[in-house]
């Protein structure tokens, strides 16, 4: 019997293994692969081998209040949160920070003293004792005001006494200047730039960028403190915009296309990078960001070809032109998708609200790894709905040596001092119609602003402090008390139920050029933890208990 | 009716004597009722046999100490010498203190001897730079108060200030100041301070280390993207290398060149096919047969 073989060829088996291996031996099933996924399909197209683009930058180099009226040049390169934080020192701080540079003064001197300037400097300025010295102060500072001298009160009389003593004398005259620059550097502070809002108990300010049709308006309206970026600012609707010419720096580059973890390779003996997978993304059904996210990496992410663009610090940017030349040496003019989708556009990515023609890219200089003090003054503002007040309670403030304060401990030492006279009988019992209320806790009373409805919280005192000694009366810091001769009243819905706290600290951050700065900075946070009113009506109790 | 107050006997002074001077200096070293009687040398007496136990047991005690770490001195570590120098100083001086060993200097003398721009022109450019640290870094509060208090007392400077910085680069201002002339160069500081001529501190020092921390200086610039979409083809070339030779009796044209291209990729996609694809057709194609021979011993060689 005369039989026959066929020979079969079969490039599919139920074994995974052989197929994972992806053997290369047979030259035409690799060809067969690249067919299969579409890499022989002839495309009327080209590839991006070069790109042209244009950036117009203006320098972010104004600021003030947002209340103010009158922009100041500012230094684009210094981080914008010092010029937007500093706020004023409270008396016990600038007693200290006086007295200290007028030891540094000294100190500086003493090489070249032999006590004559020493004598001038503290008969003419000598510091006076300030009031409301904690007991376990009073020591350093009566000794400060005896041997230091008023550093401060010298530097703003700088000028008379450069005329009338400094001239003199060669040395003195380096080393007095030497300390001027040194008084400037140690504290950032420009009463003319402070961008608290004591009203609303956050910054606000807004910055310019120069360009040459005006000045571009930023506004930051609600900036808590802590961290600033250009999410923190709105476009001015009616501002300039960057001159729109084509002009400004061109440069040629060559494009990279796109590439990100997680990618769907585009070949077919490539492996992919395991360790993002987008595939496996779990997106709830209202989770638009990680979807739109997962569907773009997966099923759009190529294509995409990216360029590096130098911005400077504190600067707008905008990119005037671009043109692509590709490799059959056609050259292709590319607008920006937000000019192409036009105002009424919803992809908004890194735009900042109100920038609806083209929109700039906003590179604000901000404090870099700032480092950060510890809380010297801290405030905690909360609602009282029962007795219909607001309550706002000074926990801590700055006191000499920029050491911070306990007004709880200080009042319940001081408390305990008093309470303690004219005890009688311990088995005694005590009615009580209300307890009282710790004057650090300043009442804030609504009333109706005139000539509207909008109700406001105006600080007010309570009654009953006119029977406590009057050094434990009164705020010490400069959260409540912004300016001493007006009012405040706060707006109502700043102030939440659940409370809101205003702490001040020093900050210190480092500009471009390495010159370190410190400011004394607030910022607003939820208020952490909540505190329970101290209100109580209708206790009875023994003494001692 | 007046009261008088007892009668006190005839006081005889002891001061100067041996026994009271023993005893104040032993009193220094915090021993219990060691400050001495004034007026009575038996009360003296008596007090000196009453103390005199526990200092025996003091010091026979912190002898006992030095003793065991003597004898394994050779592999202690710095911190166990310095648990045993406090177990020995609480010992004789009845409460603890801080010990610090004596290290060798890490830094090379002109580290020290020649100090930054900046620094070398104004002795007091790091006493301002304290007096700025201080507001953020609360572990200088101390050092702060020591130096405000004390050269307020003493009514002239008294602590000396040193900057060094590694690696040191001639010309360089100090980093607590400015920026390194590199652009992304580190630098690490160091402040000494004290009390006396730091420029030629070497070989064996004894301190402490105060604080320390990281600060960055931003850019002047920052590297931001300029992206855009191009609908680049995604062909690309083949994986594999055909090469062609030309039929015996030919030579080569383009047409020969284009037909082989062709067939080369046609056999690709035929390559792609395998049986269970063909269905029906299966039973026909692949047509590609081995005989066998009869007695079936196997395939034959000729297809």
């Amino acid at each position: 019997m005369y039989r026959q073989y066929r020979l079969e060829g079969s490039t599919r088996s139920e074994e995974i293994e052989s197929g994972l291996q992806s053997q290369i031996a047979d030259a035409l099933w690799l060809l067969a692969r690249q067919w299969q996924v579409g890499e022989f399909h002839g495309e009327d197209a080209a590839s991006p081998i070069q790109a042209r683009y244009a950036t117009q930058i203006a320098p972010v180099d104004q600021f003030r209040p947002y209340a103010g009226k009158q922009f100041r040049s500012i230094d684009p390169f210094l981080p914008l949160e010092a010029y937007a934080e500093q706020q004023p020192l409270n008396d016990a701080a600038s007693f200290w920070r006086a007295a200290e540079a007028g030891q540094h003064l000294l100190r500086l001197l003493a090489p070249l003293d032999n006590g004559k300037w020493r004598k001038v400097l503290r008969d003419e300025y000598a510091l006076t004792m300030p009031s409301n010295i904690e007991p376990q102060d009073v020591a350093v500072v009566a000794l400060m005001v005896r041997r230091s001298c008023d550093g401060e009160r010298i530097y703003l009389e700088r000028a008379r006494l450069e005329a009338e003593f400094v001239k003199q004398d060669e040395d003195f005259e380096a080393m007095f200047s030497a300390w001027v620059a040194w008084f400037e550097d140690r504290l950032f502070d420009d009463s003319a730039l402070e961008s608290w809002d004591p009203e609303r108990m956050e910054y606000r300010f807004s910055a310019g960028a120069t360009t040459s049709k005006g000045t571009i308006v930023l506004d930051a309206k609600e900036y808590p403190g802590g961290h600033l970026d250009w999410f923190s600012f709105d476009k001015r609707d009616n501002a300039v915009d960057l001159p729109k010419d084509g002009k400004g720096e061109l440069k040629t580059v060559i494009p990279t296309p796109v590439q990100f973890s997680g990618m769907a390779v585009q070949r077919w003996f490539e492996f992919e990078d395991g360790t993002v997978n987008f595939g496996d993304v779990s997106a709830g059904a209202v989770d638009f960001a990680r979807m739109i996210t997962a569907a773009f990496a997966t099923a759009f992410g190529d294509d995409w070809y990216v360029m590096p663009v130098r911005v400077p610090i504190g600067s707008l940017a905008q990119i005037g032109t671009l043109t692509v030349l590709d490799s059959f040496g056609d050259t292709h003019p590319i607008r920006s998708i937000a000019a192409n989708d036009g105002t009424k556009r919803v992809w908004r990515f890194f735009e900042l609200n109100g920038d609806d023609d083209d929109p700039l890219l906003f590179v604000p200089s901000v404090a870099l790894g700032r480092l950060e003090g510890k809380a010297v003054e801290r405030v905690t503002l909360l609602r009282d709905e029962t007795e219909n007040l607001g309550w706002g309670i000074e926990k801590a403030y700055e006191g000499v040596l920029e050491r911070s304060v306990e007004r709880g401990r200080q009042w319940t030492t001081a408390r305990s001092q008093v309470s303690s006279q004219g005890v009688s009988d311990d088995e005694s019992w005590q009615y009580r119609l209300l307890n009282p209320i710790p004057p650090y806790w300043i009442p804030f009373v609504p009333v109706r602003m005139t000539g509207s409805a909008q109700i406001r919280l105006r600080r007010g005192r309570m009654s009953e402090w006119e029977l406590l000694p009057p050094e434990m009366i009164g705020i010490r810091g400069t959260t409540l008390l912004p300016d001493p001769a007006a009012p405040l009243n706060v707006y109502e819905e700043e102030v939440p139920a659940s409370g809101i706290d205003v702490s001040s600290s020093y900050q210190f951050a480092r500009h471009a050029s390495g010159q370190a700065v410190v400011w004394l900075g607030r910022r607003k946070q939820a208020a952490q933890p909540q505190i329970t009113l101290a209100r109580e009506t209708d206790r009875l109790k023994r003494q001692g208990e | 009716m007046s009261v008088s107050p007892p009668k006190m006997p005839a006081a005889v002074d002891v001061r100067g004597s041996q026994l009271f001077e023993a005893l104040m200096r032993l009193s220094y070293f915090n021993v219990p009722q060691a400050i001495p009687e004034l007026d009575d040398p038996a009360a003296l007496t008596a007090q000196a046999e009453a103390v005199l136990p526990a200092v025996k047991t003091r010091r026979d005690d912190a002898q006992g100490i030095l003793r065991r770490a003597r004898e394994n001195d050779a592999n202690a570590s710095p911190e166990q010498r310095i648990r045993t120098a406090r177990a020995v100083f609480a010992m004789i001086l009845g409460r603890e203190y801080p010990v610090m060993l004596r290290f060798q200097m890490p830094l090379q003398s002109e580290t020290l001897s020649d100090q930054p721009v900046g620094v070398s022109s104004d002795p007091h450019a790091a006493a301002g730079w304290l007096l700025k640290m201080v507001r953020v870094r609360p572990e200088l509060v101390p050092l702060r108060g020591l130096i405000t208090t004390a050269e307020a007392l003493r009514d002239q400077p008294l602590f000396a200030f040193r900057v060094a910085q590694v690696p040191t680069v001639a010309g360089e201002a100090w980093t607590g100041v400015a920026r390194p002339n590199d652009e992304g160069a580190d630098r690490l500081s160091l402040v000494l301070t004290g009390n006396g001529d730091l420029s030629a501190l070497g070989g064996e020092i004894c301190g402490l280390v105060l604080d320390q921390w990281a600060e960055r200086i931003p850019s002047n610039y920052e590297m931001t993207g300029l992206t855009f979409h191009f609908d680049a083809p995604t062909s690309r070339p083949p994986q594999s290398l055909l090469l062609a030779v030309p039929p015996e009796d030919a030579t080569w044209d383009f047409g020969l060149v284009v037909d082989t291209v062709r067939e080369a990729f046609a056999l690709a996609r035929i390559r792609a096919v395998a049986p269970e694809t063909l269905g029906e057709y299966g039973q026909h194609i692949p047509a590609v047969f081995l005989s066998q021979d009869l007695d079936m011993t196997g395939a034959a060689d000729d297809v």
